[in-house]
């Protein structure tokens, strides 16, 4: 059956006209799908830092890592100090194993004199896949950019995945061109004018919160690295080697797990086999001037005072071991700009963070004279919440749940907002009825952001307890209400608070402390 | 053996009959656009009535694929030999 | 894979390219494995035994006809032989198919004779696109015996015929005749480029950005008649067509430009529908090919058979020349309706699409002399605008009545929804429109303008069909710039507005399963 358009098909022939606008049209089509793409992808934290990598003259260290080392590095510092040149090439989740491409793309655009590589996330690379780590890099180039490619091949082609997630991944315009709300805000057009964006702070973040760790002196049980990371490791150790570069391995302070010293310490004798260093700073904490009261946000990120104690020590450390090339009066100057500004900013994080630690100060002072009931609820205040944990024991003639009144105005009375922050369990009949996260779905921790508390709940036959860290809190309650107090550091119990129920109303009446 | 001539004498007949039409005429060129009712549907009325009138049957094949009148004559001037 | 997929461009590409790099001979073969490995990623392997057994079937049986169609003497084999092969056919349909036929003729007979077991399905799927295969087959089948068709001596080749790639999944239902061009040799033309991939780009523009979005409403409005009552249902009932025809003419414009790209033309499934003024202009311009195969194949040799020949004399004498035809015809439109709702595959189609729309045609033609004399006498002006736009809309009010079965999923849910809305008249508040429930059903005033955007497109683009012939002949006689800001205007809202990807649910045809 002839088409309705086979009489037209004699006049086009191929002419040289025909394959240029064919071409034309394809670049414009290709052209449409990139820009498009850049205007409607999810801003990811730190994707300014990645692309305005770009535009920075040279310099002298490039720092690869994940979320730790932005936190625990201050390239600014390093230049006021000792001259040298750095940048924090890191995005959020990242994965050991896209380093190489990660480093691609740092040589690209620039050519360091040295690269630390942090191996905190080594033993993270597990066989899942987690969008963020992928994303949060990939999405801040073209879709057509060979290292992006390359980079969301090696990451997937050797974990598990499904078919059908693969495609929204090359193209992200597949999942991201719902986000026409974020059109709104200016940031998401600034891909549009790369050569404009700019890091001041050069990819380093900060963290102006507080939280206070014990820290465990560990000794590796010989487990080792996985397969899979033994594999990613020795692809950064060849990369190096083929192209020659100059490479010094660390991992930034943070709270280790026995599992992940382990895996460092298998990687420290591959390393140093093949000739390069591996300074692991969570062996230098006391050097360095950790304090792990005050230098922590969370588990895995220092926070400013950290970082300046860390940024300290590294660039001490790579002015003794390395020499490095002087920058040029005109980059110089940019830099120096920079610093004036980073100063500014500098000065309010350190007082915003002081001011922090002034009032925790003050709390962990007045816990120990919690009497009466107005000194809890000013003590709930100073805490702010932050380190300490409330167990809230509900017995059956309360029926406490996430909607309730009753509660809802409790909480209001005595300023404890329940959010990811503040650390709030309740528990009736020796069940977890909701945590910080407002949800009843019986699991229940306290504890701020992957450091809970261990405790656990003991079921008798008469009555149901609470375990805390080993030391046993019976909770039999007769009351209306029962309030254990936890410091999330020393994960003790501080204060034991019995509340009665008097013709229906709760009511803070009797206080008790318990040390 | 008829002439074609004799044919379309009876065939004009059978039009007039099938679509209530006195006045209609067909010749060799005409087709389902010239008269109104003749539709698809319609069509299989007027070779059940062609049928009828010459006496056989005209093939299923044949019914489908004629696109005018004049095919119609012929077909119907084969059938008759 | 399903045909508006990013795998599926992929593979077109693909396919596109090695089609046009091989040898001549070497071409349809590229076709058939193109279709293989469609068929394997877009149903259950196995199943593929059952397009192979209808091959096999309708091979011996044709090449047996067509050597012997001519010799008087084999006459009744020949035609015995015929019958059978396309009775294989309808039942391996019938089986696979058509279950909930023989379960509730097994239920029923239980119920009546107790001992009879109660049969339940098969537990094996069936294949893809059974339904129009299946009728493409009894097509060859019949052409063959009729004398329309040559028999394919090459039964590889006739394999091919039944299991086309783009044809699978929602049809159209081709001729035999028609599709002789898939063994030539195609050459490459940079035409059939364009043409094909604009035809996918605006059958993509209307499943993904129209289609989808007017699902949504129409689905959360019968989800959920007791909050969305009095106008709403109304309002789902009319927006439904909306919704089916986008879906299933946005999905043949897929089709349809797939297999430009290889330089095969196929027959086209729609003809703006809502531009038709009764009921049965409506049938000749929506689901084409179905309609004339079933005329072809179901309608005309009935009517053609002794008994109808017969019992419409006996109407003739009996009730004199106009209830001699009408009777006999109003029989073999049942017939087919029939048909056409079994093969819709489930037992509510046949009560609900055939039942309706034969009674809409078999009313519309009782009434037609009266109907004339009132516009006569009325002296209505029928070739008007006016006049052209109340059949319009009649016959799209007809159609959107009907269709309520296509939304519901068994004979008690369809009844159910006429129910809420012969309720629904009495509690009608036009003023719910207005005051933002809209925004509950789960779209935003963005999707709604989006959607009367589209229809206006759609409309837009259907009027140039109907005066152009396609609208693309328009477009393409426009100047330069013209012509590249729309395909890419279409393409970047396709792009940015389509309901595709992992922050939608994927899309599926409603036809696709027949």
């Amino acid at each position: 059956m002839a088409g309705p358009f086979s009489k037209d098909k004699e006049k086009i022939l191929a002419k040289p006209k025909v394959i240029l606008s064919f071409f034309l049209f394809l670049c414009i089509v290709v052209f449409c799908v990139n820009e498009v793409s850049y205007i409607f992808r999810y801003n990811y934290a730190h994707r300014d830092a990645l692309i305005g990598f770009e535009n920075e003259d040279h310099v002298n260290v490039v720092f690869v890592g994940g979320s730790n080392v932005r936190c625990a590095i201050q390239p600014l510092e390093g230049w006021k100090e000792y001259g040298i040149t750095s940048y924090n090439y890191a995005a959020n989740a990242a994965k050991f194993d896209l380093f190489p491409r990660y480093m691609d793309v740092i040589r690209k655009y620039n050519s360091p004199e040295l690269f630390v590589i942090d191996l905190r996330t080594l033993p993270l690379v597990v066989k899942g896949v987690e969008e963020k780590a992928i994303r949060g890099w990939a999405d801040c180039y073209d879709i057509y950019d060979p290292i992006r490619i390359r980079g969301i091949c090696d990451y997937f082609f050797r974990r598990d995945y499904d078919l059908n997630e693969i495609p929204s991944f090359f193209l992200d315009i597949m999942r991201f061109h719902t986000q026409d709300k974020n059109l709104g805000v200016n940031t998401q057009w600034a891909p549009l004018k790369r050569s404009e964006i700019r890091d001041i702070t050069k990819g380093a973040d900060d963290v102006c919160e507080i939280n206070a760790y014990n820290t465990i002196m560990l000794t590796p049980e010989g487990k080792g690295m996985s397969e899979l990371q033994m594999k990613v490791l020795k692809e950064v150790l060849d990369y190096c080697d083929n192209n020659h570069l100059n490479a010094l391995f660390i991992c930034t302070p943070y709270i280790l797990s026995k599992e992940d010293y382990d895996v460092f310490d298998a990687a420290e004798k591959i390393i140093s086999e093949r000739g390069y260093t591996f300074q692991n700073l969570n062996d230098h904490c006391e050097e360095i001037g950790i304090d792990f009261n005050t230098h922590f946000c969370d588990v895995n990120h220092t926070n400013y005072l950290g970082a300046k104690a860390v940024s300290a020590y590294i660039f001490n450390y790579l002015s003794s071991n390395y020499s490095f090339s002087e920058q040029s009066a005109e980059s110089a100057e940019k830099w120096n700009d920079d610093y004036s500004e980073y100063s500014i900013i500098s000065a309010q994080r350190q007082s915003a963070i002081n001011a922090l630690k002034d009032s925790l100060d003050e709390a962990k002072e007045s816990e120990k004279e919690l009497v009466l009931e107005s000194d809890f609820r000013d003590w709930l205040r100073i805490a702010n919440m932050k380190g300490f944990s409330l167990v809230l024991i509900q017995d059956k003639s309360l029926d406490w749940d996430v909607d309730n009144e009753d509660f809802e105005s409790f909480l209001d009375t005595n300023g404890i907002i329940l959010n990811m922050g503040t650390n709030v369990l309740t528990i009736r009949d020796g069940k977890v009825r909701f945590d910080y996260r407002k949800t009843n779905d019986n699991k229940g921790t306290t504890g701020n952001d992957r450091c809970p508390i261990d405790f656990s709940i003991i079921d008798t036959d008469d009555e149901f307890g609470i375990d805390i860290n080993g030391v046993g809190v019976f909770s039999s309650c007769n009351n209306a209400l029962r309030i254990l107090v936890i410091n999330n550091q020393y994960r003790r119990l501080v204060d034991d608070i019995i509340i009665e129920n008097a013709d229906g109303d709760l009511a803070i009446e009797h206080i008790a402390g318990c040390r | 053996m008829m002439s074609r001539e004799a044919v379309y004498e009876r065939l004009n007949g059978v039009f007039r009959e099938v679509f209530d039409d006195d006045t209609i005429v067909v010749n060799d060129s005409t087709t389902a656009d010239d008269i109104e009712d003749w539709d698809s549907f319609e069509h299989i009325n007027l070779i059940v009535a062609i049928e009828e009138e010459f006496g056989f049957k005209i093939p299923m094949g044949k019914t489908v694929t004629m696109k005018n009148v004049g095919e119609m004559v012929d077909i119907i001037l084969q059938m008759g030999e | 894979m399903t045909v508006v997929s990013f795998y599926y461009l992929f593979f077109l590409a693909i396919g596109v390219l090695i089609y046009y790099a091989v040898p001549k001979k070497v071409q349809w073969i590229i076709l058939l494995l193109l279709s293989l490995i469609f068929y394997v990623s877009a149903a259950t392997p196995y199943t593929i035994v059952f397009l192979i057994a209808s091959t096999i079937i309708a091979y011996t049986s044709t090449i047996y006809i067509y050597r012997h169609k001519d010799a008087e003497i084999y006459a009744k084999t020949v035609s015995i032989v015929a019958i059978v092969s396309v009775l294989i056919n309808i039942l391996m349909w019938f089986l696979l198919k058509g279950s909930a036929f023989w379960i509730l003729g097994s239920i029923l007979i239980n119920k009546v004779i107790p001992g009879v077991p109660v049969l339940r399905a098969l537990p094996v799927v069936s294949a893809l696109g059974m339904g129009y295969y299946t009728a493409q087959i009894i097509g060859y089948i019949l052409d063959v015996l009729w004398g329309n068709a040559d028999a394919q001596k090459n039964p590889i080749k006739l394999f091919l015929f039944l299991c086309f790639f783009p044809q699978l999944t929602v049809g159209p239902v081709s001729r035999y005749n028609d599709l002789l061009v898939l063994y030539d040799y195609h050459k490459f033309s940079y035409q059939n480029i364009c043409i094909g991939a604009q035809r996918i780009l605006w059958g993509f523009f209307k499943k993904l950005v129209i289609s989808d979005r007017v699902a949504i409403i129409v689905n959360s409005i019968w989800n959920d008649t007791t909050t969305y009552g009095g106008v709403w249902p109304w309002i789902a009932v009319f927006l439904y067509p909306l919704e089916i025809y986008t879906d299933f003419s946005g999905c043949m414009d897929v089709v349809l430009g797939t297999s430009e790209l290889f330089d095969i033309h196929l027959s086209e499934n729609f003809r703006n529908p809502f531009f038709s003024r009764n009921s049965q202009e409506f049938w000749q311009r929506w689901h084409i090919t179905l309609g004339s195969w079933a005329r072809d194949y179901v309608y005309y040799p009935v009517m053609k058979s002794r008994w109808m020949v017969n019992f419409g004399k006996k109407c003739k004498k009996k009730y004199g020349k106009r209830w001699g035809k009408f009777i006999p015809w109003s029989l073999s439109m049942a017939i087919l309706w029939f048909v056409m709702g079994v093969w819709h595959g489930s037992v509510h189609h046949i009560f609900g699409v055939s039942l309706w729309f034969w009674l809409a045609l078999v009313i519309s033609e009782l009434f037609e002399p009266i109907t004339k004399k009132i516009t006569c006498v009325l002296r209505i002006k029928t070739e008007s605008f006016g006049w052209h736009f109340y059949q319009s809309g009649r016959t799209y009010a007809v159609y959107a009545l009907g269709a309520v079965f296509f939304t519901s999923s068994s004979l008690q849910i369809a009844l159910a929804h006429y129910r809420v809305l012969g309720s629904s008249l009495s509690q009608l508040n036009p003023w719910t429109l207005f005051d933002g429930t809209v925004l509950n059903l789960g779209v935003s005033w963005k999707d709604i303008n989006l959607i009367i955007f589209g229809c206006v497109c759609l409309i837009l683009a259907d009027y140039l069909r109907e005066r152009y012939d396609y609208a693309r002949i328009w477009v393409r006689n426009q100047s330069f710039g013209f012509r590249w800001l729309i395909w890419i205007g279409i393409f970047l809202v396709v792009l940015i507005y389509g309901m595709y990807g992992p922050e939608y649910n994927s899309s599926t045809f409603i036809y696709q399963g027949f």
